[in-house]
């Protein structure tokens, strides 16, 4: 028989699948920050900006989890899911985990990729090895997970990343709208996202959202031309 | 249709509130989704009773202790009443903690008839019980019969004859058939007894009230209470796991439970069944067996079956040293005792039960022997005017994940609830300092009057950031009748000149932060 190469063999049998279908949903308005339209399946992402950036977050995985996939968080502390569910998660496919110490991370992240269809996770506070972190990636890339690092700064101050990302997201609040000098109530938030990765051509794009608006919606304001600068990151 | 099985019921009374250690000279009720649902006799005596709100339970008795219902606490105290008996009768069911049954016919023989084996367990259940509550025994023909014949609460144990069962049952009111739905239909029919109920045609019965209501007719008959289309299951639906190494501990063991409930829901759901009863058997490493039923009055989910291999293996290993195994469990079963065809009752487990819903429950199952039970949670909606009261997280094994409720029944808003959006994030004891301009910290007058507009805060007490922004004070004086619930505290949203915006408010005292936009 013909000797084969390995990596040939795998490639002739590995399954065929549309890049349609390893996107998961995200609302029409973020389409532009993202360059096949939502979320691929395997990607490593991150979402950095302190608060703002849990409020993204929600509000870009909602479509996620109203078509029936599930999210699980680990190791993000104080979530609210009010403000989850208002900004359209189905939350009863919401799973919180805690890992009572950090020995238990890994397996527990591992053990969630492949079960759902987003695993976020705060910024660890412990150190992951290069090794732990590809087993990690290429698991998920396998089977179809998105790892998502939420930042937990309580400031717009974020602590630095540990992993290599596929994506990265940046909300910086602009403005809020509603409050006064003691008067008034917080309605909505003007938000600059910005958007930049290995994956997406090396250059970055931003958008101005209104997130969430004065009725509750998410809505795109103005999208800034792409800035392409390779040496960004 | 077949015989009715003599059995006897066994009832220890108010079990909820021994379980939550409270005698039964103490006023204590035990509740469960703010509602009584087991209280003692000395409550019942000031007007505690079953189906009260927490606040008017707690104005009939100002001194009443409040326990929340723990199932599986229960099930855990309710283990060495069992073994007791088990001192009889190999083959005991348990239906909930507090009520067990056996067939007779066996034991009644060999201890020298009926009365003698109820005084023997009866002696035996109250040794066990030490005065905490009172237990009651009936025997009868068909377990319904029975039950009722235990809840008539006479000081002896009642016993109904052999083929008297009918006679016993037919004066007694339609109501203890507990359907309410079909009972108040009945009633408007003029059936008020069982008897009345009992002399209409079956088929009849079959034709207006279909499956359920010919249990109930074949009950308040005094025959068996066995659904007519139930069946003996085929013996191939046992579900087996070995556990190697042998289980300890219980969060382990909550693990194996898990996976043995869904091994014995999916083969049920392969031939399109479902069962009410199940039998539990487990083997420790030096080769004891453990055997228990648990019966249940409709089909069991995935959920209820857990549940109940869980409380078990909870009860064997958390028993006393006498009874307990020697060793680690090696080896669990599970098997049906009927089959009933599955019509959908009850809903699937994660109520739509699609395959992400499937995978994740499986994830769930894995993690709680990963991380602990208590550190894997979802939501459940429970009502409040904060926004960490609101939407809750709790533990996924102690929560009903098909039938959770996540959203308020109505559109009515809580008073004094902050309009959305809410926080995304929470914090919880966070102080903060906030100062006016002359850098004197704002304080806040019993009537809601500032000392003056805020205008920088700080985290940690040394970067001081100007406020951009602010409002409120918005007061909120809650469950002030509870000293640990209560809050008193004055609330404002302020933003910073980094636009960040925050929730904060003052208590006593002090300013904290609760949460950030």
């Amino acid at each position: 028989m013909e000797a084969v190469p390995l990596r040939e063999q795998m490639r002739r049998i590995a399954p065929v699948v549309l890049a349609a279908e390893q996107v998961l949903p995200v609302p029409e308005v973020f389409h532009r920050l993202l360059p096949g339209g939502g979320l691929q399946r395997g990607w490593v992402t991150r979402i950095t900006g302190g608060p703002s950036a849990r409020a993204l977050a929600w509000a870009m995985l909602a479509d996620v989890t109203t078509a029936g996939g599930w999210i699980a968080t680990v190791d993000v502390p104080g979530i609210s899911l009010t403000a989850a569910q208002e900004l359209g998660v189905a939350i009863e496919r919401l799973l919180v985990v805690r890992t009572p110490d950090s020995s238990a991370w890994s397996a527990t992240v591992g053990a969630l990729i492949g079960s759902v269809d987003i695993v976020a996770f705060g910024t660890p506070v412990h150190r992951i090895t290069p090794s732990e972190h590809r087993r990690m990636a290429s698991r998920a890339r396998e089977r179809g997970t998105v790892l998502l690092e939420l930042d937990a700064a309580i400031t717009t101050r974020s602590r630095p990343s540990q992993l290599p990302y596929d994506l990265s997201l940046l909300a910086q609040p602009v403005d809020w709208v509603g409050l006064g000098q003691g008067h008034g109530c917080l309605q909505g938030r003007v938000l600059d996202v910005e958007s930049h990765g290995r994956r997406i051509g090396g250059g970055s794009r931003s958008a101005r959202f209104e997130l969430p608006a004065v009725d509750g919606t998410v809505r795109l304001l103005e999208e800034r031309a792409t800035v392409t600068s390779l040496h960004a990151r | 249709m077949n015989e009715p099985v003599r059995t006897m019921v066994v009832w220890c009374t108010d079990w909820p509130v021994v379980a939550a250690d409270i005698t039964p000279d103490q006023a204590g009720a035990v509740l469960h989704a703010n509602r009584v649902v087991a209280s003692s006799e000395a409550a019942r005596t000031v007007g505690v009773t079953r189906g009260l709100r927490r606040r008017e339970a707690q104005r009939r008795c100002p001194e009443l202790i409040i326990a929340e219902r723990d199932i599986a606490a229960e099930a855990r105290a309710f283990e060495p009443v069992v073994s007791a008996i088990e001192r009889f009768t190999p083959r005991i069911e348990l239906t909930q903690p507090g009520t067990c049954l056996f067939a007779t016919r066996g034991p009644s023989r060999y201890f020298g008839g009926d009365e003698t084996l109820a005084s023997l367990v009866e002696t035996a259940v109250r040794e066990t019980l030490d005065g905490r509550t009172n237990c009651s025994i009936g025997i009868a023909d068909g377990v319904f019969a029975a039950r009722i014949a235990a809840r008539a609460r006479t000081t002896a144990p009642h016993i109904v004859g052999i083929g008297e069962s009918p006679d016993f049952l037919a004066p007694l009111p339609i109501t203890l058939l507990d359907l309410p739905e079909l009972t108040d239909v009945l009633w408007r029919l003029g059936l008020r007894t069982l008897g009345d109920f009992a002399t209409l045609e079956r088929t009849d019965v079959l034709g207006r009230f279909g499956r359920e209501g010919v249990g109930a007719h074949a009950r308040a008959a005094g025959l068996d209470e066995r659904l007519p289309d139930a069946v003996d299951p085929p013996d191939d639906l046992r579900a087996t796991i070995t556990l190697d190494p042998p289980v300890e501990r219980i969060d382990q063991a909550a693990f194996a439970a898990r996976q043995l409930a869904v091994e014995l829901h999916e083969r049920l759901q392969a031939k399109g069944a479902a069962c009410s009863r199940v039998t539990i058997e487990a083997e420790s490493e030096h080769g004891e067996t453990f055997l228990r039923g648990w019966r249940h009055e409709g089909a069991l989910s995935v959920a209820a079956l857990t549940d109940r291999v869980r409380w078990q293996l909870d009860g064997w290993l958390n028993a006393s040293p006498t009874v307990r195994p020697s060793g680690g469990l090696s080896r669990l079963s599970l098997w049906p005792e009927d089959l009933l065809p599955a019509t959908g009752r009850q809903l699937g487990f994660w109520g739509g039960e699609t395959e992400a819903d499937q995978r994740a429950g499986r994830a769930v199952a894995r993690l709680e022997a990963l991380v602990g039970v208590e550190n894997v949670q979802v939501a459940e909606w429970r009502g409040g005017r904060e926004p960490d009261d609101a939407i809750r997280l709790f533990p996924a094994s102690a929560v009903d994940l098909g039938e959770r409720q996540l959203s308020p029944p109505d559109e009515r808003p809580w008073p004094g609830s902050l309009p959305s959006p809410s926080p995304v994030q929470l914090f919880s004891e966070q102080p903060i300092e906030v100062v006016d301009v002359m850098q004197v910290p704002v304080s806040v007058s019993g009537r809601g009057d500032l000392s003056a507009p805020p205008a920088s805060i700080s985290l940690d007490g040394r970067r001081w950031k100007p406020v951009v922004a602010w409002a409120g004070p918005w007061l909120l004086d809650e469950r002030w009748w509870d000293p640990q619930r209560s809050r008193r505290r004055a609330r404002f949203q302020l933003v910073d000149e980094d636009g960040a915006a925050l929730l904060v408010y003052v208590e006593r005292g002090g300013w904290w932060l609760a949460g950030t936009y």
